[in-house]
């Protein structure tokens, strides 16, 4: 299921229109990013958990040229699924 | 930041975002969620703009081991729902990190980092507000986690160092007071010789310490007190109100517990306990003045001490609020010590006393003129201690009444067995 898709089947789950549901999905997008950036932690039951998490500064080495590289830390957004969507698709 | 936000967060932030009602808003966000479900059972992959991909992922079957038994075990092959997140939403997240690209290095780096396990991640969490506010503030550095383990580091170093730096200057310390205490009391004996300086009260000190040994250091740390006096005036004044009022408050003490005491035994441990007390409270402070007055002493030369001295016991003599008190301590004290030992004269009497039975009479004794009761005690046992048991044996009333031509039995003694 594709953006498109998506947002289509949105519009009819919820009685409006394509647009509104758009602009919504960007609105509400928006939003999870924002808490991301703020380290705040999603948790949405039934659902999961939508989080953020540091990654430490770790040494990689091209296997072809033998160089290496230290790549920096970085922060990763994450996401944890609940138990029950966890086992609904095991 | 660091806030753990849930559905219904969400619902009324996006109902205040995006001028909708909160009912609308609620609709909207539960059926947004329940729609990426409904799509990943449905086709397995659920794409958002900004958001990222939900996808369900399929695990193969691979082979373990039971920690606890040792028996080779097989996972087997399943689903797992994983999420990718889109470029927007990673370059935002990641945006206090995002001037850092990776740097190639030569050979012999090995930073300290690269040992940790990378899957730490409630570690990691923890450490990340906190990164962030590194990073930002100096955004030239780039290995924050070094610059982490350095801090780290430095206060262990910080700490071991007082340790071992320590020892020496206690024992110099205590080293400095000692050659001050043989110093200060050669020089106030010398400072009483010499006519020049006069002071009323340590001519009293000194006169009366061979006189009572057991005193012996009492007198001698006020004298000390007294010198201390011109290098610590303020903090000396403090502690000999602190101090005197303590005194006055053990005599009190004493003087109740005389008053109504039961045995004298108990009374004079008591006294004992209260003048161990009064003295290791007058070395208190000693402790802190000597330190200061030592680091004088020690720089100075010895032929410079006298002068020293004896400048120091004058302005004592000028500064009369302070030269009385330690004055009245003295007496405070005096008293004291005569106390305790008369109370332990009358302590060994009663104890004496207790030792001997009446067996008998030893003898008849007529009280002549200028005779009492010890004397006659002496007379006959030859220790004056044992005349209780003459009043009792005679069944005195009043034992003070001994009036002459009075006839008394002397009982024989016998030691109790």
């Amino acid at each position: 299921m594709n953006n498109k898709e998506f947002i289509t089947k949105l519009a009819k789950k919820c009685g409006i229109s394509v647009t509104d549901a758009s602009t919504n999905v960007d609105a509400l997008v928006g939003l999870m990013t924002g808490c991301l950036k703020e380290n705040d932690q999603l948790n949405i039951s039934g659902f999961g958990i939508l989080e953020v998490k540091m990654r430490n500064e770790r040494l990689s080495v091209n296997p072809k040229t033998g160089q290496r590289f230290l790549v920096p830390p970085k922060i990763v957004p994450a996401f944890k699924p609940s138990n029950k969507l966890k086992d609904k698709f095991k | 930041m660091d806030a753990k936000l849930n559905q219904s967060d969400l619902i009324s932030l996006l109902a205040k975002g995006s001028n909708i009602s909160v009912a609308k808003a609620e609709l909207f966000t539960k059926s947004f969620f329940d729609l990426i479900i409904e799509g990943l059972e449905q086709d397995g992959i659920v794409k958002i703009n900004g958001l990222g991909t939900f996808k369900v992922m399929d695990v193969a079957s691979r082979g373990s081991v039971n920690v606890n038994t040792g028996e080779k075990i097989e996972i087997k092959g399943h689903k797992k729902l994983t999420f990718i997140p889109a470029d927007a939403l990673k370059d935002d997240v990641n945006q206090p990190f995002a001037m850092f690209e990776p740097v190639e290095v030569d050979e012999t780096y090995q930073p300290d980092s690269v040992n940790e396990p990378e899957s730490e991640d409630s570690a990691e969490q923890v450490e990340l507000s906190d990164a962030i506010v590194e990073i930002v503030e100096s955004p030239t550095e780039v290995p924050a986690e070094m610059n982490g383990t350095e801090a780290v580091e430095s206060p262990a170093e910080d700490a071991e160092q007082p340790v071992t730096s320590e020892e020496p200057v206690a024992e110099e310390v205590a080293a400095e007071v000692e050659t001050n205490d043989e110093e200060v009391v050669p020089t106030t004996e010398e400072n009483n010789g010499q006519p020049v300086v006069e002071t009323e009260s340590e001519p009293v000190a000194v006169q009366e310490r061979p006189a009572e040994p057991v005193i012996v250091r009492v007198p001698q740390k006020k004298t000390q007190h007294e010198q201390k006096a011109s290098s610590a005036k303020k903090k000396k004044s403090k502690w000999n109100i602190a101090v005197s009022v303590i005194l006055g408050f053990a005599v009190g003490f004493i003087l109740v517990n005389r008053m109504s005491r039961n045995s004298v035994a108990d009374d004079a441990t008591q006294c004992v306990d209260t003048l161990q007390v009064i003295a290791a409270t007058a070395n208190e402070p000693e402790v802190i003045v000597d330190d200061i007055h030592a680091t004088d002493t020690i720089l100075e030369t010895p032929a410079a001490v006298l002068p020293a001295e004896t400048d120091i016991v004058v302005e004592t003599v000028d500064d009369n609020a302070v030269a009385d008190e330690p004055a009245v301590e003295e007496a405070y004290t005096f008293v004291l010590v005569d106390e305790l030992a008369a109370i332990n004269l009358k302590n060994i009497t009663v104890a004496d006393t207790t030792c001997y039975v009446a067996d008998g009479n030893l003898a008849e004794h007529t009280v002549t003129s200028d005779e009492t009761l010890t004397r006659i005690a002496r007379q006959y046992y030859g220790d004056k201690r044992l005349w209780p048991y003459i009043v009792k044996y005679n069944n005195m009333d009043r034992p003070n009444d001994l009036c002459r031509g009075m006839k008394l039995v002397i009982p024989r003694l016998v030691p109790r067995k």
